[in-house]
């Protein structure tokens, strides 16, 4: 193996590790969370406090998660 | 005083997974193969651990509030869900309960089959044997103790990093996550043996709920939001999202119930 497919494993490897480390098993709650937090940025810049929408964003994120768990098991 | 407690109690319990984790591993690598190469990469992973924590530990200090409480938060967040997501399916019946003595049993298999490949055949002959291998132990005990022990205690360290600096309390977060540390590796070190009598689930469900709880808080704050009445918001949260998981559950596992009971019905044709 050269010096550089070396390099390209480990960072290949490196990236891997971080993936799984946060994104896990589905990355429909990483998307879901992401959208939560810039839904509630974006309303923040309006001047309007939306604690509200991080959590319903997410709980919806949650459920379309375990839905695909079921339709899998079916 | 509230939030202190809460902290704590977060703190401690989710500490106390990562340690069952690593503990687990640790334990069946050294009881199966050398505890002399096994303790070695525990030192080794802690020592690249204090020097991880060191060496970032002051740059977060350093860091604008809220905009660390947005990416802690948010990562929390999704942490917690994940962990939270995994509880659910396994409550219910959609995923198998990581069982710990499986996994104990697992990974002493696996580390027997290596003694025996090698044509070692029994835990004594190991020793020796690994006595005469890398670095005068044994690479395989090193590597899988340095790797568990790195990985949770990375964990753990992130933890008590955003626990401790969210709530401005980094060293109550440190004495939970030591305490945690102490009691399950004083627990391990009694009783010698599997970590099967700690129920998993019912830890991770309650860690998965806490995590979610200050990720959603800190998140949300640290993304502009303000919460009603501020910390007092998490006495509403916590319980809020312990409901929801716990009802989902209920439904999910009526649900699997009457689809097997859907399918046991014989088909009646006239």
């Amino acid at each position: 193996m050269s010096g550089f497919q070396r390099v390209k494993a480990m960072a290949r490897g490196f990236g891997m590790f971080w993936w799984d480390f946060i994104v896990g098993e589905d990355i429909t709650i990483a998307i879901g969370v992401c959208l939560g937090l810039g839904a509630v940025a974006i309303f923040h810049a309006h001047r309007l406090s939306t604690w509200w929408a991080l959590p319903v964003l997410w709980l919806l994120a949650l459920f379309v998660s375990l839905a695909k768990v079921l339709r899998k098991a079916r | 005083m509230t939030t202190s407690v809460v902290l704590f109690i977060a703190a401690f319990f989710a500490c106390s997974v990562e340690a069952v984790e690593a503990t687990t591993v640790v334990l069946a690598v050294g009881l199966t193969r050398s505890w002399k190469s096994t303790r070695r990469g525990v030192f080794a992973a802690v020592a690249v651990l204090v020097a991880i924590v060191a060496a970032l530990g002051p740059a977060i200090a350093h860091l604008p509030l809220s905009p660390l409480r947005l990416v802690v938060g948010g990562l929390l967040l999704i942490f917690g869900l994940g962990w939270l997501r995994k509880a659910i399916l396994r409550a219910s019946g959609y995923k198998a309960l990581h069982d710990e003595a499986a996994a104990y049993a697992t990974l002493t298999a696996e580390a027997q089959g290596l003694n025996n490949a090698s044509g070692v055949s029994s835990g004594a002959d190991a020793r020796q044997q690994s006595g005469a291998g890398w670095m005068g132990g044994d690479a395989y005990s090193f590597t899988l103790a340095f790797k568990s022990v790195l990985l949770e205690g990375m964990e753990v360290a992130f933890i008590v990093v955003t626990f401790g600096a969210n709530a401005h309390n980094l060293g109550l977060a440190s004495i939970a996550a030591a305490a945690a540390i102490a009691l399950i590796v004083s627990v391990a070190f009694v009783v010698r043996g599997p970590l099967s009598k700690v129920p998993e689930n019912t830890i991770k469900f309650s860690v998965g709920v806490l995590l979610a709880s200050f990720g959603t808080f800190w998140g949300a704050e640290g993304a502009g939001a303000t919460w009603p009445h501020s910390d007092a918001s998490l006495l509403v949260l916590i319980p809020a999202i312990a409901l929801m998981a716990l009802g989902t559950v209920g439904v999910l596992r009526n649900y699997r119930q009457s689809n097997e009971k859907s399918s046991l019905t014989p088909v009646v044709t006239s």
